[in-house]
């Protein structure tokens, strides 16, 4: 497993990382925050490719420096020489490695990720494509731990689908899969383990399924002039502010009484979000948000 | 890793760098350049010869009566090679050019991030490194030996060219120039190399590169100050002339009193005072020979140690 140990992270003008201290489990692990929440300094961090100010990360024990060279990472804009083709630049990196693969397991990586190999230059592709790209170099020779930044953004459907079946793959108890998304149905659906940084701090760390059981609301979106004293009432549990809107959390149950609360008052609801994923309300909960006085 | 690793990594990168145009073009560029001033300096001996060049009302001939294959002297493939190298290397096309390779070799890296994800692929970065500073090396020898080989060919068509010899071509003294020039182009593309990784910037990496040879020769004949004339003795580029002017092994320029067709010149910049007078003079080989050595040393350990830098945050 991961370690890590007081983990903090100082640049020039700010602190990207505030003492962390959580372990990583084997299997399939989502790390979520708002932007600047210190995501990707995280993953630089485990690859062992940055080092922490303060603190110490451990892979099984060992200082993670030593499992460099010998796992798979995504960077969120994946990095290539534009004037390659596929082939050459998986090649080329490939020759790079650590430990690297014979021949025909990048020319199987690159047709699993549907990726031309010759023929275009690098410069050409799309973004999903170079995505994809970065996958297989991220995925190829099955490495046992694997961190992903951002892997669904700019994949079109099929890609995303080869992504999800290549998640189940290391779902077991001697790989690793650790990585960030904004996508929280997709989180709730992948991944085994959930930590949720917040400006640096860590929120939560737990599994997906305790956090998702904890959620039994529904928030409401209304008017953002709506009368508090309208929402003093033990429907309630919460209420918040999101943009414009105020925010109504409701017992799931109670969501219809709610709404006719709302009626008898000539109020309707300016969302048509009723019910959102529960692991989003749990997560807007346990960042550092504004919340309203109740 | 160890041996085969280092092959691969070269083989990689030297499949990289045939890849990019650019260092396609380089070459070219090269030879084209040796070979203008080639073609040029033959035309000039032979208009010298015939008397069929002008000169100034009342200067006379300097070469008049002397024999054609000692003016063509420097064009027979015994010698073909110092005068083809130093013709590159002395001039300012030559020196810019590898000035210029060297700042750009990493500047991919640092422009689109790929030394990150090498950094992450392989935790022993140094292998990576050399590998890149060897194919560079291998990149500088190519080029050298593509302008010897373009030139040689070249001289096919000069029907007065005396002295061709293949053999002529794999003797010591030739193949030690090679080697020397190689050196040299090494030292000033690493240089430049060095300046783009620390600086982060091939930007300032090339400015330099290319505007070091203008500004250290504007201010090196400036004057001659105590201080012009120490730095002289030890800065890079003064230390190229240096070395291009031991090879010729022809401080006055002349072969035996008589004058010679040069393919090019370039009076080396360290120089002293006598009685008031300044003279250019070499300093000796092995101090030269030294400066060459030491600024290769610092310009690798310095792209070892920006490239290190530039994979951290």
């Amino acid at each position: 497993m991961f370690e890590l140990v007081e983990v903090t992270k100082k640049y020039r003008n700010h602190e990207a990382l505030k003492q962390l201290r959580f372990v990583i489990e084997p299997g399939v692990t989502a790390v979520v925050g708002p932007n600047g929440a210190g995501k990707t300094t995280l993953f630089n961090i485990l690859t062992g490719r940055i080092f922490p100010t303060c603190g110490t990360v451990f892979y099984n024990g060992q200082p993670v420096e030593k499992i460099r060279g010998n796992l798979g990472y995504l960077f969120e804009d994946p990095p290539f020489y534009p004037y390659l083709t596929a082939e050459n630049q998986l090649g080329y990196f490939n020759a790079l490695r650590e430990y690297p693969v014979e021949a025909h397991e990048v020319e199987r990586e690159l047709e699993k990720w549907d990726i031309p190999p010759k023929g275009k230059k690098i410069k050409d592709f799309s973004q999903g494509m170079r995505k994809r790209l970065g996958l297989a170099n991220a995925f190829l020779g099955n490495p046992q731990i694997v961190i992903l930044d951002e892997p669904f953004n700019g994949l079109d459907l099929e890609g995303q689908q080869l992504l999800e079946d290549t998640f189940v793959t290391y779902r077991s108890k001697d790989r690793f899969l650790i990585f960030s998304s904004h996508q929280l149905e997709r989180i709730t659906l992948l991944a085994d383990r959930i930590v949720i940084l917040d400006q640096g701090r860590l929120v939560y760390t737990g599994e997906t399924k305790e956090l998702a059981e904890q959620a039994t609301k529904v928030i409401f979106y209304l008017p953002g002039d709506i009368s508090m004293d309208l929402l003093r009432t033990p429907l309630v549990l919460e209420i918040g502010k999101r943009g414009v809107w105020v925010t109504a959390a409701v017992q799931k149950e109670k969501g219809p009484l709610f709404l006719q609360h709302l009626a008898e008052h000539g109020i309707v609801p300016q969302s048509s979000r009723l019910l959102i994923s529960e692991l989003e309300y749990v997560f807007e909960e346990k960042q550092v948000s504004r919340r309203l006085p109740y | 890793m160890i041996g085969g690793g280092f092959i691969r990594i070269i083989q990689a990168e030297i499949s990289r760098v045939l890849r990019k145009p650019f260092f396609c073009v380089i070459p070219l560029l090269s030879l084209i350049y040796v070979l203008y001033l080639e073609i040029g300096a033959y035309n000039n001996a032979l208009a010298f010869h015939k008397g069929t060049i002008e000169l100034p009302t009342g200067v006379p001939n300097p070469f008049a009566g002397v024999d054609l294959s000692q003016m063509l002297y420097w064009f027979r493939w015994e010698n073909i090679t110092t005068a083809a190298g130093a013709t590159y290397l002395a001039g300012w096309v030559g020196i810019i050019l590898v000035g210029y390779v060297g700042a750009v070799w990493f500047a991919d890296d640092l422009r689109t991030g790929v030394n990150k994800q090498i950094a992450v692929l392989q935790k022993h970065l140094m292998p990576v490194v050399v590998g890149k500073i060897l194919t560079l090396a291998l990149y500088m020898a190519g080029i050298l030996i593509f302008i010897v080989l373009g030139s040689v060919l070249t001289t096919l068509f000069l029907s007065d060219v005396p002295g061709r010899e293949p053999a002529a071509l794999l003797r010591w003294i030739p193949l030690r120039n090679l080697m020397l020039y190689s050196i040299i182009a090494v030292m000033w593309a690493c240089l430049a190399a060095m300046i783009t990784l620390l600086s982060r910037s091939p930007v300032i990496g090339v400015a330099v590169g290319v505007m070091w040879p203008f500004a250290e020769t504007a201010i090196l004949f400036s004057g001659n100050s105590t201080i012009q004339l120490l730095i002289a003795k030890i800065a890079p580029i003064s230390t190229i002339q240096s070395i291009l002017a031991f090879v010729y092994d022809r401080f006055s320029w002349v072969i035996d009193s008589a004058p010679v067709i040069l393919w090019t010149t370039s009076p080396p910049l360290t120089r002293t005072i006598e009685n008031g007078v300044i003279q250019p003079y070499l300093l000796p080989i092995s101090f030269l020979m030294t400066a060459l050595v030491i600024y290769t040393f610092v310009a690798v350990g310095g792209i070892i140690l920006g490239y290190y830098v530039s994979v951290r945050d």
